[in-house]
């Protein structure tokens, strides 16, 4: 008996068996993913996911986040045991949570996707029937099929999914980058970091990345000692020494320069990783969501494919 | 029963009246969850320049319209002074008109004491004048009715005792802690019960307009009504007194202030006040923030006279000196309040002649005019 596996057309013979790719682009109807869903606010740095620590006892060590006049400390997301938890708990139990939706959503795909002979795809949960044709591409053509679903599915969300994100440049090396294997991190390992609050996006840019982006309204000799004071000094400093010298600035940049590094003592202040950070908005996080969304949809997908063929 | 029924209810009614007693840290936490759970009231993420802090206080706080408009104010009086104006104009006058009349303030002040950032105090007393030049009485049924359609229409209550609510976090504690600090320490028990926008906006509102408030009655009634939560009654009497407690003589006392701050010999302090003075002045300059453009880098003339004074070593001779500067400065300002007057008496004047000749027009088109009628 030959067989063969072939793609759209509405014409192919009764032991053929088509893949429909539509079928296999569709959008899944999963639950938004968890990461960026807290609502309190949250630094995503290195692959660890942060908030401001209620008390000083739980912060990580040489952490500081200063807002309006007040000190905290930043700590890892823990559980309601107060574990913990990594990007991939929290990936896992995402999974776990939304089980039976991610189920119906594999079958459903994979159900629809493969047209020809009865259902190739067969619930692992069910027990096997002896009579179906399921049986008898058992072995021959499921690995076959299974690995063009595969390809498939890579190859649309190569195109869908974006790794746009900027490259980490600060960090002294403090915190170590979480290689976990959860999608986020497999996904965007080294991206800047990024701070989230009120479903805004903010990049965490080095001082010395802030002041770089002003360099043309410096002397440019007053630019350099800035710049380099920018990569160990405590942002007081940096804009002391910018108050001391504000003839080798425009003036017009002086303020917008100085100001979001320091202006009083109800500044923001935000020091992680050996590094003060400036955050700069992007807009909002959906853009980001959406992409993390397809990536777990990809996840699914691929999970589906291992699960029923 | 009846009767410890009706002593129960006096009880309460008695609670409710009296303000809660909160620590400043529940305070700032009661009024981060309210803030938290505010809609923005502007969607404006200013980028350049300011702290993701005060952008999160100003969406939760000012109207797109104050917010785009500014106004150059010192920076430790910046969150405050936006807020008052915003309720001012939004709420109180429905008129963003008074910016204009601060601008004026403003350039006066750059030009004369080569510092244009207005204090609260200044903006306070300026709105009084601003009130006194628009007649509008503020408790006339019509005019009650407008207003506390617009106080309610921005209000957005929250129910902080709802279940489905926002919870505190660290992050909005500090916003809390923000807008607990635009309000006299000795105002913040009115704020316990705070549970909407325009409530907040009246009471630091009422608070800043408080210290200008020579009438007694008027003060023991504002105090009445925040005790009965009638913020927006207690903005109303603050309002209205400002118009009949302010005077132009209060914005020369303020120019004094910035120019003889507390502690100077000449105001009679016991600092000695040469080194507060220069600090001050140059204090304020360097002081700028948020979105204000970049305030002059001038210097004082004399360096040897600011190195001797920050030294302690006040000489007679250097004492002498400063009180002929000071003389100097003192001429100086009696030009700024004259210049003002005659700006403003320009403006008034103008304003007249305009009235006349648009009430004449009215009267030509609408053939009322003698000659018409004849």
């Amino acid at each position: 008996m030959t067989k063969k596996i072939i793609e759209g057309g509405d014409l192919f013979f009764k032991d053929d068996v088509q893949i429909v790719t539509s079928e296999l682009e569709k959008k899944l109807n999963l639950p938004t993913p968890p990461l960026f869903q807290r609502d309190e606010l949250q630094i995503i740095y290195k692959g660890h996911a942060y908030v401001v620590a209620r008390s000083l006892k739980d912060s990580i060590p040489d952490s500081q986040i200063k807002i309006y006049t007040k000190n905290y400390g930043l700590e890892e997301i823990k559980s309601g045991e107060g574990k913990v938890q990594s990007i991939k708990d929290l990936e896992e139990s995402y999974f776990k949570e939304n089980e039976e939706v991610i189920r119906k959503a594999q079958a459903a795909t994979i159900g629809n996707c493969i047209v020809g002979i009865g259902t190739v795809a067969r619930d692992p949960d069910e027990p096997a029937d002896d009579s179906d044709s399921c049986n008898e591409l058992k072995g021959l053509l499921t690995t076959q099929i299974g690995s063009q679903l595969v390809e498939k599915i890579n190859q649309h969300y190569a195109s869908k999914v974006k790794n746009d994100l900027p490259k980490y440049k600060g960090g002294s090396g403090v915190i170590n980058t979480a290689k976990d294997g959860s999608e986020y991190n497999k996904h965007y390992d080294g991206t800047v970091g990024l701070l989230v609050l009120d479903r805004k996006l903010y990049f965490l840019e080095t001082m010395q990345e802030y002041v770089k982006k002003f360099e043309k309204s410096f002397e440019p000799k007053f630019f350099e000692s800035i710049y380099n004071m920018c990569k160990t000094a405590k942002p007081e400093e940096v804009a002391e020494q910018i108050n001391k010298n504000t003839d080798k600035i425009h003036p017009k940049a002086l303020p917008i320069v100085r100001n979001k590094i320091w202006h009083s003592n109800r500044s923001f202040k935000l020091y992680l990783d050996g590094t003060y950070f400036v955050p700069e908005c992007k807009g909002t996080v959906d853009e980001l969501e959406k992409n993390y969304a397809l990536i777990i949809e990809r996840k699914v997908k691929l999970d589906g494919v291992k699960k029923y063929l | 029963m009846a009767q410890e029924q009706k002593k129960d209810n006096t009880k309460k009614a008695d609670e409710q009246k009296s303000p809660k007693k909160l620590s400043k840290d529940e305070l700032a936490s009661r009024l981060g969850v309210l803030a938290k759970n505010l809609p923005n009231q502007n969607e404006l993420e200013q980028v350049i320049g300011m702290n993701i802090h005060s952008n999160t206080f100003f969406q939760k706080m000012l109207s797109t319209d104050v917010r785009k408009r500014g106004c150059k104010m010192h920076s430790n009086d910046y969150y405050k002074g936006m807020v008052f104006l915003d309720y001012l104009a939004t709420t109180l006058l429905d008129d963003i008109n008074v910016f204009n009349n601060l601008d004026e303030l403003s350039n006066i002040a750059q030009k004369e004491i080569q510092n244009p950032y207005l204090t609260i105090d200044m903006v306070v007393i300026e709105t009084g004048l601003y009130a006194k030049e628009k007649p509008v009485n503020y408790f006339e049924k019509k005019n009650i009715i407008e207003m506390k359609k617009r106080y309610d229409k921005e209000n957005a209550t929250v129910d902080l005792e709802s279940a489905g609510l926002r919870p505190a976090e660290p992050y909005y504690d500090s916003i809390g802690l923000m807008i607990a600090d635009l309000v006299d320490p000795k105002h913040h028990d009115y704020l316990a019960n705070v549970s909407g926008r325009n409530e907040l906006k009246a009471v630091i509102f009422t608070s800043s307009a408080l210290p200008y408030i020579k009438d007694e009655e008027a003060k023991k009634n504002i105090y009445a009504s925040l005790g009965e939560n009638d913020y927006f009654g207690a903005s109303l009497i603050a309002i209205d007194s400002l118009r009949h407690d302010t005077s132009l003589s209060d914005i020369q006392d303020q120019f004094t202030k910035a120019i003889f701050p507390k502690g100077s010999k000449d105001d009679g302090g016991k600092d000695g006040g040469g080194g507060d003075m220069t600090e001050e002045i140059l204090g304020v300059q360097k002081a700028e923030d948020i979105d204000m453009p970049a305030a002059p880098t001038s210097k004082r003339k004399d360096d040897s006279l600011d190195k001797k004074i920050s030294s302690n070593r006040i000489t007679d001779d250097v004492y002498n000196n400063k009180k002929k500067d000071n003389t100097e400065k003192k001429h100086e300002l009696e030009r700024v309040i004259d210049a003002y007057k005659a700006t403003k008496d320009a403006y008034l004047r103008k304003k007249d002649n305009d009235y006349k000749r648009n009430y004449a027009r009215m009267e030509r088109m609408l053939g009322l005019n003698k000659k018409n009628h004849r």
